[in-house]
């Protein structure tokens, strides 16, 4: 039976050749192939791992931003209060030294009309005095021309006299 | 890119098979006017090995058939006295003239040479057989050859992958690349991990080996022309070396569990010992026993169900039944493209799985 009996030179070069193939791509080929594929392996891992530690501090800084935001918005809100209640203290002020000034000056106008006022009402009654001394003058000039009307008015200022008297 | 690949491959293996078969039958038809056809005979020689690479026959202006052939060297070895004679095999014209070197006639009848006696002649005993001497023949043969391209092919194939590892590091595979890298990670994945555990690393180059050695073979085997049709896979003697190879690794690297499993089976009454250690120590042959004869016996029916396909239209001597025997030959070599790689990853799987047995902490 030659078909199921080893032959001897193909038993030797099949030996041969398998183990020159195992040697060469035992150690040239195969492990350079596993060792890179394990390689690859973890490096696309490692890649999915920094990439979601990558959108996990994207998140944080998105989050942060927002506070860092949101409290510079806090801020220019109390600065621009501030500056409000500044302004309107400030106007308030100006408002108060205005009305003051005002008052201060209204105050002085009136004194400084009274005076006038006064002034000129003195010179008026001064004026109606004379006046009316002169008037009376002439009046009792007149009315003392003849002797009854000057006995009368005698005797009249008598009268009152008394009447003050008593 | 694969698919196209595919595509492409697959045009050209149709195309292959067609063609050879066409070839076959037109090589022969000649033939079959001088001499009956003897379909056994034709078979069995296609799927041994031979020294010569046949091509086809040619019919000479008197009749006689011419076979056209590669010769391949012939490397005879002698130990007494050491002798070794090497000369191309066109020098025994397909065996029909002795060849001598030296003071040494060497005579080739079938495919096995012998050495002719004083008078140039074979010695027949009397049943027939040649009693003649036979020098060591390790003859770089149709088998050899065939084998010699398949290790060439995988070391430029793997050596080529393993470059591209190198030049382009953490990219996705490309090309010949793609192609290779998800069965060498099933081989690791689902051969070599779970059969054997964490030590398979020391036994995957061997796995890896044997699995491409075995399917490149086959593969080359079955395209039907030169460089391919060679039955290697199909001969016992691979198939012995591979099985012996495996046979070794598992009993060089088994620990004292499988010994023990062997030589004191655990928690099996003493007397039975008797018995369990003989179908034990047999059981450790056994294995690579089945393995040799599992791949070779399946390779070679593939072959021989090809062949006796064809050999139809020359048995009813009528080109017709190729309508009927070549679709059926298509049907084969496609089952056998499958078979190609079923063997070689049955051949892997068992080997993982006997060393994963023999190098198992405990059960």
């Amino acid at each position: 039976m030659d078909l199921v009996t080893p032959n001897i030179g193909l038993v030797f070069w099949t030996t041969l050749t398998f183990i020159i193939l195992l040697v060469i791509l035992g150690k040239f080929a195969f492990p350079v192939i596993t060792n890179a594929i394990a390689k690859r392996n973890q490096h696309i891992a490692d890649s999915i791992k920094k990439a979601d530690e990558i959108t996990a501090q994207l998140e944080q800084i998105k989050e942060e931003r927002k506070a860092i935001i949101s409290a510079a918005k806090e801020e220019q809100n109390d600065i621009l209060k501030e500056v409000n209640a500044l302004k309107e203290k400030l106007l308030q002020e100006a408002k108060d030294k205005a009305k003051a000034e005002a008052v201060k000056i209204m105050d002085e106008a009136k004194i400084a009309i009274q005076q006038e006022k006064e002034k000129a009402l003195k010179g008026i009654k001064n004026q109606v005095a004379l006046i009316s001394v002169d008037i009376a003058g002439k009046v009792l000039k007149k009315s003392m021309e003849d002797d009854k009307a000057q006995q009368e008015y005698v005797n009249k200022l008598l009268d009152e006299v008394n009447v003050l008297n008593n | 890119m694969s698919t196209f690949l595919n595509k492409k491959l697959r045009l050209l293996s149709f195309v292959l098979v067609f063609f050879s078969t066409a070839l076959f039958a037109v090589a022969n038809t000649h033939e079959t006017k001088e001499e009956a056809f003897d379909p056994g005979t034709v078979i069995l020689e296609h799927i041994a090995d031979n020294h010569d690479w046949h091509l086809w026959d040619l019919t000479d202006d008197n009749g006689h058939k011419v076979p056209v052939s590669f010769p391949l060297p012939i490397i005879l070895v002698q130990t007494q006295p050491f002798n070794v004679d090497v000369f191309l095999s066109s020098e025994f014209h397909h065996g029909h003239s002795p060849v001598k070197k030296g003071d040494i006639t060497y005579i080739m009848q079938g495919q096995t040479i012998y050495i002719a006696n004083k008078e140039g002649k074979l010695d027949v005993n009397a049943a027939g057989d040649v009693i003649n001497e036979k020098p060591i023949d390790i003859s770089i043969t149709k088998n050899v050859s065939s084998m010699f391209l398949v290790a060439l092919l995988m070391l430029w194939v793997f050596l080529s992958v393993a470059k591209t590892y190198k030049k382009r590091p953490d990219q996705a595979p490309k090309g010949m690349q793609s192609f290779f890298e998800p069965i060498i990670l099933f081989i690791k994945e689902d051969i070599a991990i779970p059969n054997i555990g964490h030590t398979y690393a020391k036994y995957l180059p061997y796995l890896l080996t044997v699995f491409f050695f075995i399917w490149f073979n086959n593969m080359l085997g079955l395209i039907p022309i030169f460089p391919g049709s060679a039955n290697v896979t199909g001969n016992i003697a691979v198939t012995f070396v591979l099985a012996i190879f495996t046979f070794l690794i598992v009993n060089f690297s088994a620990n004292k569990n499988y010994w023990k499993h062997i030589f004191a089976m655990p928690g099996l009454p003493k007397v039975l010992l008797i018995i369990m250690i003989p179908i034990e120590i047999i059981g450790v042959f056994t294995k690579p026993f089945a393995l040799m004869i599992r791949l070779f016996a399946n390779i070679s029916a593939g072959h021989i169900v090809v062949l006796s396909l064809v050999s139809l239209i020359f048995i009813f001597k009528t080109a017709w039944l190729a309508f009927g025997s070549i679709p059926l030959v298509l049907f084969i070599d496609v089952l056998e493209l499958f078979v190609a790689i079923l063997q070689a990853y049955i051949f892997t799987m068992l080997s993982a799985l006997f060393i994963g047995l023999a190098v198992q902490e405990h059960h």
